[in-house]
Protein backbone atom coordinates (compact mmCIF):
# COMPACT_ATOMS: atom_id res chain seq x y z
CA UNK A 1 0.00 0.00 0.00
CA UNK A 2 1.40 3.15 -0.91
CA UNK A 3 1.79 6.05 2.04
CA UNK A 4 0.50 9.10 -0.26
CA UNK A 5 0.98 11.25 2.11
CA UNK A 6 4.63 10.66 2.31
CA UNK A 7 4.98 11.69 -1.50
CA UNK A 8 2.64 14.52 -1.55
CA UNK A 9 3.94 17.87 -1.34
CA UNK A 10 4.29 18.45 2.74
CA UNK A 11 3.55 22.13 2.65
CA UNK A 12 -0.20 21.05 0.04
CA UNK A 13 -0.91 18.16 2.78
CA UNK A 14 -0.58 20.77 5.82
CA UNK A 15 -3.42 23.34 4.59
CA UNK A 16 -6.88 22.13 6.03
CA UNK A 17 -9.40 21.62 2.99
CA UNK A 18 -11.96 24.94 3.60
CA UNK A 19 -14.27 24.09 7.05
CA UNK A 20 -17.29 24.87 4.52
CA UNK A 21 -16.70 22.59 2.52
CA UNK A 22 -19.44 20.53 4.62
CA UNK A 23 -21.98 23.79 4.26
CA UNK A 24 -20.91 23.88 0.45
CA UNK A 25 -21.72 20.43 -0.55
CA UNK A 26 -24.89 20.95 1.87
CA UNK A 27 -26.58 23.47 -0.85
CA UNK A 28 -25.29 21.91 -3.58
CA UNK A 29 -27.54 18.57 -2.85
CA UNK A 30 -30.49 20.69 -2.06
CA UNK A 31 -32.80 21.36 -4.85
CA UNK A 32 -34.90 24.45 -4.97
CA UNK A 33 -32.54 26.78 -3.29
CA UNK A 34 -33.08 30.50 -3.32
CA UNK A 35 -29.49 31.51 -3.54
CA UNK A 36 -27.71 34.63 -2.51
CA UNK A 37 -24.59 32.41 -2.41
CA UNK A 38 -22.53 32.65 -6.05
CA UNK A 39 -19.70 34.91 -6.53
CA UNK A 40 -20.67 35.29 -10.00
CA UNK A 41 -22.70 37.55 -12.40
CA UNK A 42 -25.76 36.42 -13.55
CA UNK A 43 -25.22 38.89 -16.91
CA UNK A 44 -24.18 36.99 -19.67
CA UNK A 45 -21.56 37.99 -21.81
CA UNK A 46 -22.48 40.37 -24.30
CA UNK A 47 -23.12 39.30 -27.70
CA UNK A 48 -20.93 40.67 -29.82
CA UNK A 49 -18.39 39.32 -27.63
CA UNK A 50 -19.65 35.83 -27.73
CA UNK A 51 -19.83 36.58 -31.55
CA UNK A 52 -16.30 37.49 -32.01
CA UNK A 53 -14.94 34.44 -30.28
CA UNK A 54 -17.45 32.45 -32.60
CA UNK A 55 -15.89 34.11 -36.14
CA UNK A 56 -12.20 33.75 -34.35
CA UNK A 57 -13.08 29.64 -34.47
CA UNK A 58 -14.37 29.75 -37.60
CA UNK A 59 -11.80 31.68 -39.07
CA UNK A 60 -9.59 28.69 -37.75
CA UNK A 61 -7.77 30.91 -34.71
CA UNK A 62 -7.56 27.67 -32.87
CA UNK A 63 -3.81 27.68 -32.45
CA UNK A 64 -1.54 28.90 -28.98
CA UNK A 65 -0.77 32.57 -28.94
CA UNK A 66 2.66 33.86 -27.67
CA UNK A 67 3.13 32.56 -23.88
CA UNK A 68 2.37 36.23 -22.81
CA UNK A 69 -0.97 36.48 -24.98
CA UNK A 70 -2.19 37.84 -28.38
CA UNK A 71 0.00 40.90 -29.08
CA UNK A 72 -3.25 42.59 -29.94
CA UNK A 73 -5.07 41.90 -26.48
CA UNK A 74 -1.65 43.42 -24.78
CA UNK A 75 -2.29 46.36 -26.65
CA UNK A 76 -5.65 46.60 -25.49
CA UNK A 77 -5.35 45.94 -22.40
CA UNK A 78 -2.81 48.42 -21.79
CA UNK A 79 -4.62 51.05 -23.80
CA UNK A 80 -8.11 50.17 -21.57
CA UNK A 81 -5.97 50.30 -18.02
CA UNK A 82 -4.73 53.52 -18.99
CA UNK A 83 -7.82 55.35 -20.21
CA UNK A 84 -9.65 54.28 -17.55
CA UNK A 85 -7.04 54.21 -14.15
CA UNK A 86 -4.82 55.98 -15.42
CA UNK A 87 -1.17 54.04 -15.33
CA UNK A 88 0.37 53.19 -18.86
CA UNK A 89 2.05 50.14 -19.31
CA UNK A 90 4.16 48.52 -22.23
CA UNK A 91 2.12 45.65 -24.10
CA UNK A 92 5.69 44.17 -24.78
CA UNK A 93 7.10 43.87 -21.29
CA UNK A 94 4.51 44.53 -18.30
CA UNK A 95 1.71 42.74 -18.92
CA UNK A 96 0.84 39.13 -18.86
CA UNK A 97 -2.45 37.72 -20.10
CA UNK A 98 -3.58 34.75 -17.24
CA UNK A 99 -5.95 32.12 -17.11
CA UNK A 100 -8.73 34.34 -14.78
CA UNK A 101 -7.33 36.53 -12.28
CA UNK A 102 -6.59 33.55 -9.74
CA UNK A 103 -3.73 32.55 -12.36
CA UNK A 104 -2.68 36.13 -11.86
CA UNK A 105 -2.35 36.06 -8.10
CA UNK A 106 -0.87 32.43 -8.67
CA UNK A 107 1.99 33.57 -10.61
CA UNK A 108 2.99 36.54 -8.71
CA UNK A 109 2.66 34.35 -5.30
CA UNK A 110 4.88 32.14 -6.41
CA UNK A 111 7.55 34.23 -8.03
CA UNK A 112 7.98 36.38 -5.52
CA UNK A 113 7.54 33.94 -1.81
CA UNK A 114 10.14 31.59 -0.60
CA UNK A 115 10.52 30.07 2.52
CA UNK A 116 9.80 31.61 5.54
CA UNK A 117 8.88 35.29 3.90
CA UNK A 118 5.72 36.99 5.37
CA UNK A 119 2.84 38.11 3.18
CA UNK A 120 -0.02 40.64 4.65
CA UNK A 121 -3.19 39.81 3.70
CA UNK A 122 -6.26 41.61 4.87
CA UNK A 123 -9.04 39.79 6.20
CA UNK A 124 -11.86 39.48 5.42
CA UNK A 125 -10.98 38.69 1.73
CA UNK A 126 -11.44 36.02 -0.92
CA UNK A 127 -9.79 32.26 0.10
CA UNK A 128 -6.81 31.69 -2.60
CA UNK A 129 -3.91 34.11 -1.05
CA UNK A 130 -3.13 32.03 1.33
CA UNK A 131 -3.20 28.42 0.56
CA UNK A 132 -0.63 29.70 -2.43
CA UNK A 133 1.89 31.17 -0.04
CA UNK A 134 1.61 28.53 2.47
CA UNK A 135 2.60 26.24 -0.23
CA UNK A 136 5.13 28.49 -1.56
CA UNK A 137 6.34 28.22 2.41
CA UNK A 138 5.27 31.63 2.96
CA UNK A 139 3.72 32.90 6.14
CA UNK A 140 0.33 34.58 5.36
CA UNK A 141 -0.16 37.68 8.07
CA UNK A 142 -3.62 38.69 8.47
CA UNK A 143 -4.66 42.67 8.53
CA UNK A 144 -7.79 42.68 10.00
CA UNK A 145 -9.96 45.37 8.78
CA UNK A 146 -12.86 46.34 10.82
CA UNK A 147 -16.48 47.62 10.23
CA UNK A 148 -15.86 50.56 11.89
CA UNK A 149 -12.86 51.24 9.35
CA UNK A 150 -15.45 50.34 6.50
CA UNK A 151 -13.18 47.24 5.85
CA UNK A 152 -10.20 49.38 4.28
CA UNK A 153 -6.55 48.83 5.17
CA UNK A 154 -5.58 51.29 8.00
CA UNK A 155 -1.52 52.57 7.66
CA UNK A 156 -1.28 51.86 11.30
CA UNK A 157 -2.33 48.63 10.97
CA UNK A 158 -0.30 48.08 8.24
CA UNK A 159 2.79 49.24 9.90
CA UNK A 160 2.28 47.17 12.86
CA UNK A 161 2.75 44.43 10.67
CA UNK A 162 5.51 45.14 8.93
CA UNK A 163 8.72 43.22 9.30
CA UNK A 164 12.68 42.62 8.27
CA UNK A 165 10.56 39.36 6.66
CA UNK A 166 7.63 41.22 4.80
CA UNK A 167 7.97 40.87 1.17
CA UNK A 168 4.55 41.72 -0.01
CA UNK A 169 1.10 42.88 0.72
CA UNK A 170 -2.39 41.89 -1.34
CA UNK A 171 -3.94 44.59 -1.67
CA UNK A 172 -7.90 43.28 -2.68
CA UNK A 173 -9.89 46.50 -3.30
CA UNK A 174 -12.74 46.16 -4.38
CA UNK A 175 -13.41 43.74 -1.72
CA UNK A 176 -15.40 40.43 -2.10
CA UNK A 177 -16.38 39.42 0.60
CA UNK A 178 -17.20 42.89 2.37
CA UNK A 179 -18.08 45.75 -0.80
CA UNK A 180 -15.68 47.86 0.88
CA UNK A 181 -13.37 49.97 -1.55
CA UNK A 182 -10.23 51.80 -0.78
CA UNK A 183 -10.63 55.41 -2.27
CA UNK A 184 -7.23 57.54 -3.01
CA UNK A 185 -6.66 59.55 0.07
CA UNK A 186 -6.71 56.18 1.49
CA UNK A 187 -4.38 54.63 -0.82
CA UNK A 188 -2.12 57.48 -0.41
CA UNK A 189 -1.87 56.75 3.02
CA UNK A 190 -1.17 52.98 2.26
CA UNK A 191 1.66 53.74 -0.39
CA UNK A 192 3.33 56.50 2.25
CA UNK A 193 3.67 53.66 4.33
CA UNK A 194 4.87 51.41 1.77
CA UNK A 195 7.19 53.41 0.21
CA UNK A 196 9.48 53.47 3.16
CA UNK A 197 9.81 50.05 2.08
CA UNK A 198 10.87 47.03 -0.04
CA UNK A 199 7.96 45.47 0.10
CA UNK A 200 5.99 44.70 -3.13
CA UNK A 201 1.55 45.16 -3.48
CA UNK A 202 -0.05 42.76 -5.36
CA UNK A 203 -3.10 44.75 -6.54
CA UNK A 204 -6.01 42.61 -6.87
CA UNK A 205 -8.47 44.60 -9.04
CA UNK A 206 -10.80 42.64 -10.09
CA UNK A 207 -14.03 44.26 -9.28
CA UNK A 208 -12.30 47.47 -10.11
CA UNK A 209 -15.24 48.60 -12.75
CA UNK A 210 -18.07 47.73 -10.52
CA UNK A 211 -17.87 50.94 -8.12
CA UNK A 212 -20.82 53.33 -6.86
CA UNK A 213 -21.72 56.59 -5.26
CA UNK A 214 -20.00 58.36 -8.15
CA UNK A 215 -16.60 56.86 -6.87
CA UNK A 216 -14.13 55.66 -9.76
CA UNK A 217 -11.77 53.29 -8.50
CA UNK A 218 -8.26 54.00 -8.09
CA UNK A 219 -5.23 51.52 -8.88
CA UNK A 220 -2.62 52.01 -6.18
CA UNK A 221 -0.40 51.75 -9.54
CA UNK A 222 -1.44 55.14 -10.27
CA UNK A 223 0.25 56.51 -7.44
CA UNK A 224 3.82 58.38 -7.20
CA UNK A 225 6.56 55.76 -6.91
CA UNK A 226 3.90 52.83 -6.83
CA UNK A 227 3.66 51.46 -10.18
CA UNK A 228 7.55 50.30 -9.68
CA UNK A 229 6.51 48.22 -6.32
CA UNK A 230 3.07 47.11 -8.15
CA UNK A 231 1.58 44.42 -9.93
CA UNK A 232 -2.28 44.68 -10.57
CA UNK A 233 -4.19 41.58 -11.01
CA UNK A 234 -7.41 42.22 -13.40
CA UNK A 235 -9.60 40.39 -15.29
CA UNK A 236 -12.70 39.91 -17.11
CA UNK A 237 -14.67 37.85 -15.38
CA UNK A 238 -16.71 40.41 -13.29
CA UNK A 239 -16.22 43.29 -15.75
CA UNK A 240 -17.66 41.71 -19.01
CA UNK A 241 -19.50 38.73 -17.47
CA UNK A 242 -17.11 36.45 -18.53
CA UNK A 243 -16.18 33.86 -15.74
CA UNK A 244 -16.32 30.64 -17.64
CA UNK A 245 -13.70 32.14 -20.51
CA UNK A 246 -10.67 32.09 -17.68
CA UNK A 247 -9.38 34.67 -18.59
CA UNK A 248 -7.46 37.72 -16.54
CA UNK A 249 -4.19 39.54 -17.30
CA UNK A 250 -1.54 40.98 -14.88
CA UNK A 251 0.46 44.25 -15.53
CA UNK A 252 3.89 44.99 -13.47
CA UNK A 253 7.36 46.12 -13.43
CA UNK A 254 8.62 44.35 -16.57
CA UNK A 255 11.55 41.97 -14.43
CA UNK A 256 8.77 40.49 -12.20
CA UNK A 257 6.19 39.97 -15.27
CA UNK A 258 9.08 38.46 -17.18
CA UNK A 259 9.28 36.14 -14.29
CA UNK A 260 5.47 35.73 -14.15
CA UNK A 261 5.45 34.89 -17.74
CA UNK A 262 8.35 32.37 -17.30
CA UNK A 263 6.11 30.60 -14.71
CA UNK A 264 3.01 31.14 -17.16
CA UNK A 265 5.17 29.45 -20.06
CA UNK A 266 5.64 26.11 -18.32
CA UNK A 267 2.65 25.76 -16.16
CA UNK A 268 -0.14 26.77 -18.85
CA UNK A 269 1.59 27.85 -22.41
CA UNK A 270 -0.98 30.34 -23.18
CA UNK A 271 -4.73 31.84 -22.08
CA UNK A 272 -7.39 30.04 -24.24
CA UNK A 273 -6.97 31.37 -27.80
CA UNK A 274 -10.43 31.89 -28.22
CA UNK A 275 -11.10 33.61 -25.22
CA UNK A 276 -8.63 36.04 -26.22
CA UNK A 277 -9.83 36.94 -29.44
CA UNK A 278 -13.30 37.30 -27.31
CA UNK A 279 -11.54 40.19 -24.99
CA UNK A 280 -10.07 42.13 -27.54
CA UNK A 281 -13.78 42.61 -28.30
CA UNK A 282 -14.90 43.05 -24.89
CA UNK A 283 -11.83 46.18 -24.62
CA UNK A 284 -13.16 47.49 -27.58
CA UNK A 285 -16.42 48.04 -27.64
CA UNK A 286 -17.70 46.53 -23.99
CA UNK A 287 -17.82 50.29 -22.11
CA UNK A 288 -21.39 50.54 -22.22
CA UNK A 289 -22.22 46.67 -21.64
CA UNK A 290 -20.10 47.30 -18.55
CA UNK A 291 -21.73 50.48 -17.66
CA UNK A 292 -25.78 48.73 -18.42
CA UNK A 293 -24.65 45.86 -15.48
CA UNK A 294 -23.23 48.18 -13.06
CA UNK A 295 -26.65 50.34 -13.23
CA UNK A 296 -28.58 47.04 -12.67
CA UNK A 297 -25.70 45.78 -9.92
CA UNK A 298 -26.38 49.50 -8.48
CA UNK A 299 -30.32 49.64 -8.44
CA UNK A 300 -30.04 45.69 -6.59
CA UNK A 301 -27.52 47.05 -4.12
CA UNK A 302 -29.42 49.83 -2.89
CA UNK A 303 -32.55 47.55 -2.96
CA UNK A 304 -30.72 44.63 -1.18
CA UNK A 305 -28.95 47.15 1.73
CA UNK A 306 -31.83 48.72 2.57
CA UNK A 307 -33.71 45.30 3.08
CA UNK A 308 -30.96 44.16 5.48
CA UNK A 309 -31.20 46.77 7.00
CA UNK A 310 -35.14 46.62 7.41
CA UNK A 311 -34.94 43.40 8.84
CA UNK A 312 -32.69 44.45 11.89
CA UNK A 313 -29.05 42.57 10.11
CA UNK A 314 -27.36 46.16 10.14
CA UNK A 315 -25.43 46.23 6.84
CA UNK A 316 -22.44 48.10 5.79
CA UNK A 317 -22.54 49.98 3.05
CA UNK A 318 -20.91 48.74 0.56
CA UNK A 319 -19.44 50.82 -2.48
CA UNK A 320 -17.74 48.20 -4.85
CA UNK A 321 -17.99 44.76 -6.45
CA UNK A 322 -21.33 42.54 -5.79
CA UNK A 323 -21.97 41.87 -2.25
CA UNK A 324 -23.11 42.94 0.90
CA UNK A 325 -21.95 41.87 3.84
CA UNK A 326 -24.75 42.06 6.80
CA UNK A 327 -24.14 41.23 10.37
CA UNK A 328 -26.19 38.65 11.98
CA UNK A 329 -24.53 39.33 15.61
CA UNK A 330 -28.09 40.79 16.93
CA UNK A 331 -29.74 37.05 16.46
CA UNK A 332 -27.41 35.67 18.55
CA UNK A 333 -25.90 32.67 16.02
CA UNK A 334 -22.28 32.06 14.89
CA UNK A 335 -21.93 32.86 10.94
CA UNK A 336 -21.71 28.77 10.46
CA UNK A 337 -24.98 28.19 12.57
CA UNK A 338 -27.12 30.90 10.77
CA UNK A 339 -26.12 29.87 6.99
CA UNK A 340 -27.10 26.51 8.44
CA UNK A 341 -30.15 27.11 9.82
CA UNK A 342 -31.19 29.15 7.26
CA UNK A 343 -30.45 27.00 4.15
CA UNK A 344 -32.52 23.77 6.34
CA UNK A 345 -35.47 25.88 7.51
CA UNK A 346 -35.73 27.88 4.64
CA UNK A 347 -33.74 26.81 1.24
CA UNK A 348 -31.78 30.14 1.50
CA UNK A 349 -28.63 29.98 0.44
CA UNK A 350 -25.65 32.93 1.67
CA UNK A 351 -22.31 32.45 2.39
CA UNK A 352 -20.92 32.20 6.29
CA UNK A 353 -18.61 35.58 6.89
CA UNK A 354 -15.69 32.56 8.29
CA UNK A 355 -15.06 31.70 5.10
CA UNK A 356 -13.59 34.57 3.94
CA UNK A 357 -11.04 34.45 7.54
CA UNK A 358 -12.06 34.64 11.29
CA UNK A 359 -12.92 37.94 11.17
CA UNK A 360 -15.82 37.06 9.26
CA UNK A 361 -17.23 35.98 12.34
CA UNK A 362 -20.98 37.54 12.86
CA UNK A 363 -20.90 38.36 9.61
CA UNK A 364 -22.78 36.66 6.18
CA UNK A 365 -21.79 37.32 2.90
CA UNK A 366 -25.02 38.17 -0.07
CA UNK A 367 -24.53 38.12 -3.62
CA UNK A 368 -26.70 40.59 -5.19
CA UNK A 369 -26.20 38.73 -8.48
CA UNK A 370 -29.95 38.12 -9.00
CA UNK A 371 -32.63 39.76 -10.12
CA UNK A 372 -34.75 42.05 -7.54
CA UNK A 373 -37.29 39.53 -7.99
CA UNK A 374 -35.27 37.17 -6.52
CA UNK A 375 -33.72 38.97 -4.02
CA UNK A 376 -37.39 40.10 -2.62
CA UNK A 377 -38.07 36.52 -2.33
CA UNK A 378 -35.23 35.77 -0.73
CA UNK A 379 -35.70 38.56 1.88
CA UNK A 380 -39.00 37.76 2.32
CA UNK A 381 -37.68 34.16 3.08
CA UNK A 382 -34.98 35.61 5.60
CA UNK A 383 -37.50 38.06 7.54
CA UNK A 384 -39.60 34.86 7.88
CA UNK A 385 -36.56 32.45 9.38
CA UNK A 386 -35.90 35.77 11.44
CA UNK A 387 -39.19 35.72 12.88
CA UNK A 388 -38.98 32.24 14.08
CA UNK A 389 -35.69 32.61 15.73
CA UNK B 1 -31.50 60.12 -19.73
CA UNK B 2 -33.05 60.92 -16.65
CA UNK B 3 -32.28 58.23 -13.90
CA UNK B 4 -36.38 57.51 -13.48
CA UNK B 5 -37.07 56.79 -16.99
CA UNK B 6 -34.11 54.37 -17.01
CA UNK B 7 -35.53 52.47 -14.42
CA UNK B 8 -38.74 52.70 -16.08
CA UNK B 9 -37.54 51.14 -18.72
CA UNK B 10 -35.52 48.73 -17.87
CA UNK B 11 -37.84 47.32 -14.62
CA UNK B 12 -41.39 47.93 -15.85
CA UNK B 13 -44.02 47.42 -12.79
CA UNK B 14 -42.47 48.26 -9.96
CA UNK B 15 -43.71 50.03 -7.03
CA UNK B 16 -43.08 53.81 -6.33
CA UNK B 17 -41.52 52.24 -3.18
CA UNK B 18 -38.91 49.67 -4.51
CA UNK B 19 -38.07 52.44 -7.02
CA UNK B 20 -37.64 54.70 -4.66
CA UNK B 21 -35.09 52.53 -2.62
CA UNK B 22 -33.35 51.28 -6.35
CA UNK B 23 -32.31 55.07 -7.16
CA UNK B 24 -31.83 55.71 -3.21
CA UNK B 25 -33.93 58.88 -3.46
CA UNK B 26 -37.27 59.90 -1.28
CA UNK B 27 -40.89 58.16 -2.10
CA UNK B 28 -42.20 61.75 -2.41
CA UNK B 29 -39.56 62.77 -4.83
CA UNK B 30 -40.16 59.17 -7.20
CA UNK B 31 -44.26 59.86 -6.82
CA UNK B 32 -43.88 63.65 -8.08
CA UNK B 33 -41.66 63.15 -10.87
CA UNK B 34 -43.80 59.85 -11.99
CA UNK B 35 -46.67 62.44 -11.70
CA UNK B 36 -44.81 64.95 -13.61
CA UNK B 37 -43.58 62.42 -16.37
CA UNK B 38 -47.30 60.96 -17.02
CA UNK B 39 -48.81 64.18 -17.27
CA UNK B 40 -46.33 65.29 -19.96
CA UNK B 41 -46.99 61.88 -21.67
CA UNK B 42 -43.56 60.79 -21.47
CA UNK B 43 -44.23 58.08 -19.08
CA UNK B 44 -47.41 56.24 -20.87
CA UNK B 45 -47.62 53.26 -18.59
CA UNK B 46 -46.80 49.74 -18.92
CA UNK B 47 -47.38 46.80 -21.49
CA UNK B 48 -48.12 42.99 -20.50
CA UNK B 49 -46.12 40.49 -22.81
CA UNK B 50 -48.31 37.53 -23.92
CA UNK B 51 -46.83 34.93 -26.03
CA UNK B 52 -50.48 34.40 -28.27
CA UNK B 53 -49.35 31.74 -30.08
CA UNK B 54 -49.22 29.60 -26.69
CA UNK B 55 -53.14 29.98 -26.78
CA UNK B 56 -55.11 27.17 -28.07
CA UNK B 57 -58.40 28.78 -27.99
CA UNK B 58 -59.40 32.01 -29.94
CA UNK B 59 -56.16 32.00 -33.10
CA UNK B 60 -54.15 35.44 -32.49
CA UNK B 61 -53.26 36.27 -35.74
CA UNK B 62 -50.88 39.70 -36.24
CA UNK B 63 -50.42 41.13 -39.38
CA UNK B 64 -47.71 44.42 -40.84
CA UNK B 65 -49.44 46.51 -42.96
CA UNK B 66 -47.59 48.84 -45.51
CA UNK B 67 -49.71 51.90 -45.92
CA UNK B 68 -49.29 54.24 -49.10
CA UNK B 69 -51.17 57.54 -48.29
CA UNK B 70 -51.65 60.97 -50.42
CA UNK B 71 -50.38 63.42 -47.68
CA UNK B 72 -52.89 66.11 -47.40
CA UNK B 73 -51.64 70.55 -47.50
CA UNK B 74 -50.25 71.73 -44.97
CA UNK B 75 -51.45 68.54 -42.70
CA UNK B 76 -48.99 66.10 -43.84
CA UNK B 77 -49.41 62.63 -42.74
CA UNK B 78 -50.60 64.00 -39.03
CA UNK B 79 -54.39 63.55 -39.89
CA UNK B 80 -54.23 60.18 -41.40
CA UNK B 81 -52.01 58.39 -39.41
CA UNK B 82 -54.13 59.94 -35.85
CA UNK B 83 -57.52 58.54 -37.67
CA UNK B 84 -55.65 55.41 -37.72
CA UNK B 85 -54.27 55.49 -34.66
CA UNK B 86 -58.17 56.00 -33.13
CA UNK B 87 -58.93 52.42 -34.47
CA UNK B 88 -59.14 49.84 -31.77
CA UNK B 89 -57.97 46.67 -33.42
CA UNK B 90 -55.08 48.77 -34.76
CA UNK B 91 -52.14 48.12 -32.07
CA UNK B 92 -49.00 50.16 -33.52
CA UNK B 93 -49.07 52.82 -36.10
CA UNK B 94 -45.79 54.61 -37.18
CA UNK B 95 -44.76 57.21 -39.79
CA UNK B 96 -42.17 55.20 -41.81
CA UNK B 97 -39.14 56.41 -44.28
CA UNK B 98 -38.88 54.22 -47.58
CA UNK B 99 -40.97 52.81 -49.95
CA UNK B 100 -44.13 53.38 -47.99
CA UNK B 101 -45.41 55.83 -45.79
CA UNK B 102 -47.46 54.43 -42.82
CA UNK B 103 -46.84 51.32 -40.93
CA UNK B 104 -49.60 49.59 -38.89
CA UNK B 105 -49.22 46.74 -36.77
CA UNK B 106 -52.37 45.15 -35.89
CA UNK B 107 -53.97 41.66 -33.78
CA UNK B 108 -57.20 39.82 -35.12
CA UNK B 109 -58.74 36.24 -34.33
CA UNK B 110 -57.89 35.01 -37.80
CA UNK B 111 -56.03 35.99 -41.38
CA UNK B 112 -60.28 36.35 -42.57
CA UNK B 113 -60.68 39.38 -39.90
CA UNK B 114 -57.58 41.29 -40.98
CA UNK B 115 -58.20 40.80 -44.34
CA UNK B 116 -61.45 42.24 -43.86
CA UNK B 117 -60.14 45.39 -41.61
CA UNK B 118 -58.06 46.09 -44.18
CA UNK B 119 -60.59 46.16 -46.78
CA UNK B 120 -63.15 47.52 -45.52
CA UNK B 121 -61.84 50.01 -42.65
CA UNK B 122 -58.17 50.61 -43.42
CA UNK B 123 -58.54 51.23 -47.42
CA UNK B 124 -61.85 53.23 -46.70
CA UNK B 125 -59.76 55.56 -45.43
CA UNK B 126 -60.26 58.48 -48.02
CA UNK B 127 -56.36 59.09 -48.46
CA UNK B 128 -55.18 55.66 -48.66
CA UNK B 129 -53.61 54.94 -51.35
CA UNK B 130 -52.61 51.60 -51.35
CA UNK B 131 -51.96 48.59 -48.82
CA UNK B 132 -50.19 45.91 -48.43
CA UNK B 133 -50.32 43.64 -45.75
CA UNK B 134 -47.82 40.73 -44.14
CA UNK B 135 -48.93 38.07 -41.67
CA UNK B 136 -46.70 37.44 -39.02
CA UNK B 137 -46.33 33.31 -38.93
CA UNK B 138 -44.62 32.83 -35.76
CA UNK B 139 -43.07 35.25 -33.13
CA UNK B 140 -39.62 34.66 -31.34
CA UNK B 141 -39.20 38.02 -30.18
CA UNK B 142 -41.41 40.66 -29.01
CA UNK B 143 -40.86 44.04 -27.75
CA UNK B 144 -36.82 42.10 -26.26
CA UNK B 145 -38.02 39.32 -25.09
CA UNK B 146 -37.09 35.86 -26.45
CA UNK B 147 -40.32 33.45 -26.70
CA UNK B 148 -38.72 30.35 -26.05
CA UNK B 149 -35.49 31.17 -24.43
CA UNK B 150 -33.89 28.23 -22.81
CA UNK B 151 -31.31 30.17 -21.17
CA UNK B 152 -30.68 28.60 -17.72
CA UNK B 153 -29.10 29.51 -14.44
CA UNK B 154 -26.91 26.87 -14.87
CA UNK B 155 -24.64 28.79 -11.41
CA UNK B 156 -25.45 26.49 -8.79
CA UNK B 157 -26.04 27.67 -5.29
CA UNK B 158 -23.07 28.51 -3.75
CA UNK B 159 -19.44 29.87 -4.62
CA UNK B 160 -16.31 32.33 -3.45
Amino acid sequence: MIDYSKLLNKNLQQIKPSGIRKFFDLAEQMENVISLGVGEPDFLTPWHVRQTAIESLAKGRTRYTANAGLEALRKEICKFFNKNYAVSYDYKSEVVVTVGGSEGIDLFIRSVVEAGDEIIVPEPSFVCYNPIISICGGVPVPLVTKVEDKFKVTPEELRKLITPKTKAIILPYPNNPTGAIMEKEELEKIADVIRETDILVCSDELYASLTYEGKRHTSIASLDGMKERTVVINGFSKTFSMTGWRLGYALGPAPIIKQMTKLHQFAIMSAPTTSQYGAIAALKYGEEDTEKMKSEYDYRRRFIVNGFNKLGLDCFNPEGAFYCFPSIKSTGLSSDEFCEKLLKEKNVAVVPGTAFGESGEGYIRVSYCYSIEHIKKALKAIEEFLGEL
Amino acid sequence: MDKLIKLLDSHPGMSVEDMATMLGISYENVAKKLDTLAKEKIYMGTKTIINWDKLEEGNHVSAFIDVKVQPKLGKGFDEVAYTMSRIPEVECCYLMSGGYDISIKMRGKSFQEIALFVARKLSAIESVLSTTTHFVLKRYKDDGIIMENDDVDDRGNISL
